[in-house]
């Protein structure tokens, strides 16, 4: 900063006087018609030098320098050196620096206008040129002085700029891989908790978060072991969190969740290290924690119904033996029917035999709806119209409607709804719930059974309708195989007609109270296939 | 002239109990506990006129034995008891096609077949 102060001790060091400023304003009116030709000397001399000439940008800017060296010539000379004369100087400092002109040409430059000066200061009234050269040579010391001085200054400046922004970029980078591998512990699926020397938590992602129910606001700080580990689990835990290997072989260790629960967790361990020493940032341990809960529930049910699966075979296999031997009995059976039936007398040991004949056909009927719902075979499918085989099913019911007092009434659309299925199985369906429906009534002395086919958008509705006393609860499991409230069931009719609809992709449900039970089937309607 | 009824049945107290019962309604039965038995009754004169044959069987299937009979005798009625009627899928390509009975068999479901035949 170019300050009074500085003028002052600056013309004080140089000895410029008042009497040095008349001299050159004396010396101006003789030089002040060669400016131009100082001007463009110089200019010519220091394109010459490579490096001075690398800062020239263009002749427009030639010709600015030009004008602007013609005008410090004319201030230079003037006579006035005040602080705004040497703030403009200071300025020619400063724009050497911004242009980037190495600081030895500023001494070189100044060389060429003193000798060019000094050339015109000889030619002054011999008197004077002695003090002339003398003002003159004080003068430009005193202007390269204060040019230095604001170079350096400038150029200071420039740097601490220049150290500032690295700073900060710096700062940014750091701020930004920091946030890249913050990004990472949030989003993986893996828990990740630090804990410090004490085996207090000291990091908490969010993966923990979730599997765990707790914030990190909560945890932090707190115990891990005593937080989440079944005592019984501490010890090997413990010995796997100071074990010095890195990383640990794989742990499992539960942990309890807030609201309790238990969750499988496969810990791996990895005990922060660097140069030898344990411990970043006051965390001494990772564990990095896989979630396998819901894996191994998985794993769990799928062995089940493994299990399952293979009880079903099993029993399937025996349902098929049984009929063996039901084949051997039923064949000696009807034997004692026809002998007993060749002599008179023996009504009640006919009859005995038709009893145990019935009995024969019931396990028989048994098996075949087990095997049926044990097995299903796979639906054969074509184009099945469903008011047809409401025609074709319902005539089959007449018989047991009439001894019931059963009334069926059917309400079929005016154009018949066909959609692609198993006719074999759809029957089934129909006559399993329409059945239902007319044992229902047979118990409470009769009443309607209505059959009602929709078509809607995207289905075809079936419902079958009756007035009976309805299902004993809504809760009733009336899907699940043997569950039945009729004496003789088997358990296994609505079982069965739940899974066949639910292979053609429909649905069924069932609305009672007390005088009305719907069921509703549902069926979807192939809206490319089959014509609609 | 008694139709002769080759009974093709692993289970052998069936089986009699079966053709004696056949015997009784008229028809001459001879009795096959294995398919290979059957085979062997087949590749002998006379020639039975019915078959009457189980599917699971000892050495060799009722299928096999059917379509042993067929190759012998183009139309020759074949009458399939069974308690895996899913395994008639093995008959498949017979023409006329069998009947087929799941057991425990009814029978009189059996002899109006039968006496449908003769119809």
């Amino acid at each position: 900063m170019i300050t009074n102060e500085r003028v002052l001790e600056l013309k004080r060091y140089v000895e410029l006087t008042a009497d040095d400023a008349v001299r050159l304003v004396a010396l101006s009116e003789l030089a002040a018609p060669e400016f131009p030709r100082i001007a463009r000397n110089f200019y010519e001399k220091i394109r010459e030098h490579e490096a001075a000439h690398a800062v020239f940008s263009g002749e427009a800017q030639i010709n600015r320098l030009h004008r602007s060296l013609e005008g410090w010539l004319a201030r230079l000379l003037g006579g006035n050196y005040d602080v705004a004369y040497y703030e403009k100087t200071a300025r020619i400092g400063e724009v050497h620096v911004r242009i980037g002109l190495p600081q030895r040409y500023m001494f070189t430059a100044m060389a060429l206008i003193r000798l060019e000066l000094e050339e015109i200061a000889a030619g002054m009234p011999a008197a004077t040129v002695v003090a002339t050269t003398m003002a003159l040579n004080r003068v430009l010391d005193l202007d390269l002085a204060v040019m230095l001085e604001a170079y350096q200054e400038a150029k200071a400046a420039r740097a601490e700029r220049r150290n500032v922004l690295e700073k900060e970029e710096l700062a940014a980078s750091l701020a930004r891989t920091e946030r890249r591998y913050t990004t990472a512990v949030e989003l993986t699926q893996e828990l990740i908790v630090g804990l410090d020397r004490d085996r207090a938590i000291r990091m908490f992602n969010a993966s923990a978060e979730r599997a765990t129910g707790y914030g990190r606001e909560e945890v932090i700080g707190q115990s891990f072991m005593s937080l989440f580990v079944d005592p019984s689990d501490h010890a090997s835990l413990s010995a796997a969190v100071a074990s010095t290997q890195n990383p640990t072989p794989a742990l499992d260790c539960a942990i309890r969740t807030r609201a309790g629960r238990m969750r499988e967790i496969r810990w791996q361990i990895a005990s922060t290290t660097i140069d030898g020493e344990r411990g970043v940032d006051g965390i001494d341990v990772f564990l990095i924690g896989s979630d396998e809960t819901d894996t191994r529930a998985l794993a769990q049910r799928t062995k089940q119904s493994e299990r399952l699966a293979a009880i079903g075979t099993l029993a399937a296999g025996l349902a098929h033996e049984i009929r063996n031997p039901l084949n051997g009995a039923q064949l000696h059976v009807s034997y004692l029917t026809r002998a007993l039936s060749r002599t008179e007398g023996n009504a009640e040991l006919i009859e005995a035999a038709h009893v145990v004949g019935d009995e024969i056909k019931r396990l028989a009927a048994l098996v075949t709806e087990f095997l049926n719902f044990a097995r299903p075979e796979p639906l054969t499918k074509t184009d099945v119209g469903l008011v047809e085989l409401c025609e074709r099913v319902l005539p089959l019911l007449a018989p047991a409607a009439r001894s019931a007092n059963v009334e069926i009434v059917t309400d079929y659309p005016q154009r018949e709804i066909v959609i692609s299925g198993d006719p074999a199985k759809l029957e089934q369906v129909l006559l399993n719930v329409a059945q239902n429906a007319v044992e229902a009534l047979a118990g409470s002395g009769g009443g309607k059974v209505q059959v009602r086919v929709r078509r809607q958008p995207k289905v075809a509705t079936l419902e079958i309708e009756d007035d009976g006393p309805g299902l004993p609860s809504p809760d009733a499991p009336i899907y699940d195989a043997f569950y039945s409230t009729k004496p003789n069931g088997t358990g296994l009719g609505l079982a069965i007609t739940h899974r066949i609809i639910v292979d053609h992709g429909g649905t069924i449900d069932a609305l009672s109270k007390p005088g009305c039970t719907v069921f509703r089937i549902t069926l979807p309607i192939d809206l490319e296939g089959v014509g609609a | 002239m008694k139709a002769l009824v080759l009974l093709v049945e692993d289970d052998g107290r069936s089986a009699h109990k079966l053709a004696q019962m056949l015997r009784e309604d008229g028809y001459t039965v001879e009795v096959a506990t294995d398919g290979a038995a059957a085979i062997g009754r087949l590749s002998r004169s006379p020639l039975p006129n019915i078959l009457l044959t189980d599917l699971n069987l000892p050495h060799a299937n009722g299928a096999a034995v059917a379509r042993y009979a067929r190759s012998l005798r183009a139309d020759i009625p074949i009458f399939v008891i069974t308690g895996y009627p899913e395994l008639a899928t093995q008959l498949e390509g017979l023409a006329p096609e069998p009947v087929v009975f799941t057991k425990p068999l009814e029978y009189e479901q059996l002899t109006a077949a039968l006496k449908a035949l003769q119809g």
